[in-house]
């Protein structure tokens, strides 16, 4: 057993490996930035107790305040009222802009996605050049037109319908065996399916499922204005939307996005291999999405 | 840290901020990265944390506490990328599978594994408290100031926060044993 003293041992140097970050790229994005992101000045409101007024006066002052709010209203709020028979107004930006982030470039070699607490298995595989990383998803063109991707989820539950998803979180739970979620993914509404086939990924027996966002989706008309399929191991479902805040980077859908999705049992542990193209992918990046998941080996 | 160059970028010089920046940004991706285990959370947290520094600069009353200020800023920025890798990341992350084994003390691949499995179940409010204080060597008072809590939950969460990683340590250590006994 550790000791108290081994483990901060243990720990301080564990956080002192790996000290080569350079913050280049984050600083030229926040210095870009600058120019446009106005600070936040301090406005002080001076307390101060009015002296007191006769019921006139206040009545006046009352009736004073009612007349600038509907003159504020009428300027504000009825559509057309602004700037009639005038110039057209240049479109201000808004105050913050905030830059998109970009994933970061993967050099072409072989890597693993790490097990964390997910999993008892590690997945290795080998990248060529020209693919990125964001949130642990390899793709290319990310966010493009052409965009390929993979990523690997251990799912814990799904959603019936995945654009109206706030209410129909499975309940019961999705089942733990490989056909339990396949059947749920192939069940899910207005989500076009292909039947289930046998293939294997890394050495062990997949099944293989091919699911479409229908291309007619206007995925802003979804719950939040987002498209959601499953839940994996420690996501929360919330319907509420104020406690969503989506990273655009990071959201996994659009409209005509085919996934196919790859479900193993490892040692006793289902794991989803997923995968997606969007109709203008090209054959190479097909091509070369296939090679790294036929690259793909599995360390229990 | 330089409170002339605080208080001119306090004003609204940016030629001072840039310089600023540039002096806090690696340590500031470090302490993210460390806090958020992803390269590309810590990224994003150290720059939504830059520029807030530099929006609510004026608010800041005492310049000489700005360290402490700024890593607060920082940490919440933290959260907020840490809620983000709840709902979309997968639990799996993405190492060079080549990376070479260390040579110290501690650096088994069984011993990082384990520690960064456990260091992972904590919750973003005792990881932090475990990197200000084992890695930027801070005091416990001054991360509790830092974080704006009081010293004694300061106390608390790298009490429990070490416990755990303690308990990740030792199922590692019980499980080769096991094996070693098969």
């Amino acid at each position: 057993m550790s000791t108290d003293r081994d483990t901060t041992r243990i720990v301080r140097s564990w956080l002192r490996t790996d000290e080569h970050e350079s913050a280049d790229r984050v600083l030229d994005a926040v210095l870009d930035q600058l120019d446009t992101t106005p600070q936040r000045r301090v406005t002080w409101w001076p307390v101060r107790r009015f002296p007191e007024m006769n019921t006139t006066v206040k009545l006046a002052l009352a009736a004073a305040a009612v007349v600038v709010a509907a003159l504020l209203g009428i300027r504000f709020l009825v559509p057309g009222s602004q700037n009639v028979g005038g110039p057209a107004e240049t479109p201000t930006p808004s105050a913050t802009p905030v830059a998109f982030p970009q994933p970061t470039a993967l050099a072409p070699g072989t890597y693993f996605w790490d097990v964390g607490t997910a999993s008892p298995v590690r997945f290795a595989f080998t990248v060529p050049d020209g693919w990125t990383n964001r949130n642990d998803i390899i793709r290319k063109d990310h966010g493009g037109s052409g965009e390929v991707a993979l990523g690997v989820w251990i799912v814990t539950n799904t959603y019936a319908d995945p654009c109206q998803w706030r209410e129909s979180l499975l309940d019961p739970p999705v089942g733990p065996t490989v056909e339990d979620l396949a059947t749920a993914l192939l069940d899910q509404v207005g989500r076009n399916a292909s039947p289930p086939t046998d293939v294997a990924v890394g050495g062990y027996p997949a099944t293989r499922i091919e699911l479409s966002v229908p291309a007619d989706l206007d995925i802003a008309t979804c719950d939040n204005g987002y498209y959601r399929d499953w839940l994996q191991e420690g996501e929360l479902h919330s319907r509420n939307p104020d406690l969503d805040s989506v990273d655009p980077s990071n959201v996994l859908f659009r409209s005509g996005q085919v996934n196919v999705v790859y479900i193993l049992d490892v040692e006793g542990a289902r794991i989803v291999v997923n995968t997606w193209h969007m109709p203008g992918s090209s054959e190479a990046n097909l091509a070369e999405l296939e090679a790294i998941l036929s690259s793909v080996s599995i360390e229990p | 840290m330089d409170t002339d160059l605080v208080v001119r970028a306090q004003h609204g010089d940016r030629e001072a901020y840039a310089v600023l920046a540039t002096e806090i940004a690696d340590r500031f991706l470090a302490v993210a990265r460390r806090i958020l285990r992803d390269i590309d959370l810590a990224e994003d947290a150290t720059q939504q944390a830059l520029l807030s520094i530099w929006q609510d600069l004026p608010q800041l009353r005492d310049t000489a506490r700005f360290d402490a200020w700024s890593y607060r800023l920082l940490v919440r920025a933290c959260y907020a990328e840490g809620r983000k890798e709840r709902r979309w990341a997968p639990n799996l992350h993405l190492l060079p599978a080549d990376e070479p084994t260390r040579g110290d003390g501690m650096s088994s691949v069984a011993d990082r594994d384990q520690l960064e499995r456990g260091f992972r179940r904590l919750t973003i409010d005792h990881r932090a408290v475990v990197v200000m204080h084992h890695y930027l060597d801070m005091p416990l008072d001054r991360v509790a100031e830092t974080l704006g809590i009081p010293v004694g939950t300061a106390q608390s969460r790298l009490h429990y926060a070490m416990r755990g990683l303690r308990a990740a340590l030792d199922a590692d250590a019980r499980s080769t044993t096991q094996e070693v006994a098969r």
